[in-house]
């Protein structure tokens, strides 16, 4: 996984760290849910969506449409050291994704289909027949 | 693409995660969208370095043939590695590198007579 550069992400924790110890029952900046990002290639005739899951078995993936939005939940579990064992370093992160895409145009829910191979969702989504290009003819 | 617009190839950093064993130290890269061809792990003295390249998974078939993307990523190894039994194996676009320790290295029981 590619590690974005997150410039407000210790502001973003220093507030979260200050709301929890000054509002203990009101925590609104608890659930952070880190995103990725996702790729999306239109062909003509279907739209592709890509996302970088390295490290996350196909069973913990789910992806759902409703009302033209794409969402892709994905979960990587973090390793469980044993005794004896100790991080050296830790730069990949763990935990629970989730990503909602609007989609440019509607597509033909009964025939998406995804791949999940070599780390890589590949999500395709055949276009609904009005938002297909149309050769038009001349007259 | 053959015509001197060549697309550069980007080169990343890939995520690293290293822990230590009782008798090894294992390494894990994230390198997404590569496969266990593309991927080359070279021993220079005690430098493990690892590189892969990525196809460009949203370009169409016939493009497909022009990397976007390259990890590359360079490992100084401790002296109580044994270099001659690195192990590696890629799955679900993780490379997971073990480098056993030397036997001599691992903390030995002294039997108090």
């Amino acid at each position: 996984m590619l590690v974005r550069y997150q410039p407000y992400q210790s502001l973003l924790e220093d507030i979260e760290d200050l709301f929890a110890t000054s509002f203990p029952l009101l925590q609104p900046f608890e659930s952070f849910v880190p995103t990725y990002g996702v790729a999306m290639k239109d062909s003509g005739e279907e739209l592709k969506v890509i996302v970088e899951l390295p490290g996350v078995a196909k069973e913990n993936v789910k992806v759902t449409l409703h009302d033209n939005v794409l969402t892709i939940t994905a979960e990587r579990k973090a390793p469980e050291l044993k005794d004896g064992e100790q991080w050296i370093r830790n730069e990949i992160s763990y935990g629970k994704f989730e990503r909602t895409v609007n989609l440019p145009y509607p597509v033909v829910a009964e025939k998406i289909t995804a791949t999940h191979e070599n780390g890589i969702l590949s999500i395709t989504l055949p276009k609904a027949d009005e938002a297909k290009p149309k050769q038009i003819a001349i007259r | 693409m053959k015509n001197g617009m060549e697309k550069q190839v980007q080169t990343f950093i890939p995520s690293v995660d290293i822990v230590e064993t009782k008798n090894s130290y294992i390494v894990k890269l994230d390198l997404p969208g590569t496969s266990k061809e593309h991927i080359k792990a070279q021993l220079n003295r005690n430098t493990l370095i690892v590189s892969a390249r990525m196809q460009d998974y949203l370009a169409t078939e016939k493009e497909n043939e022009q990397p976007i993307k390259e990890y590359r990523r360079e490992f100084s190894l401790a002296n109580d590695v044994d270099l001659n039994t690195i192990e590696a194996q890629y799955e679900l676009g993780v490379l997971t590198i073990t480098l056993n320790k030397k036997s001599q290295s691992l903390p030995k029981e002294i039997t108090i007579s």
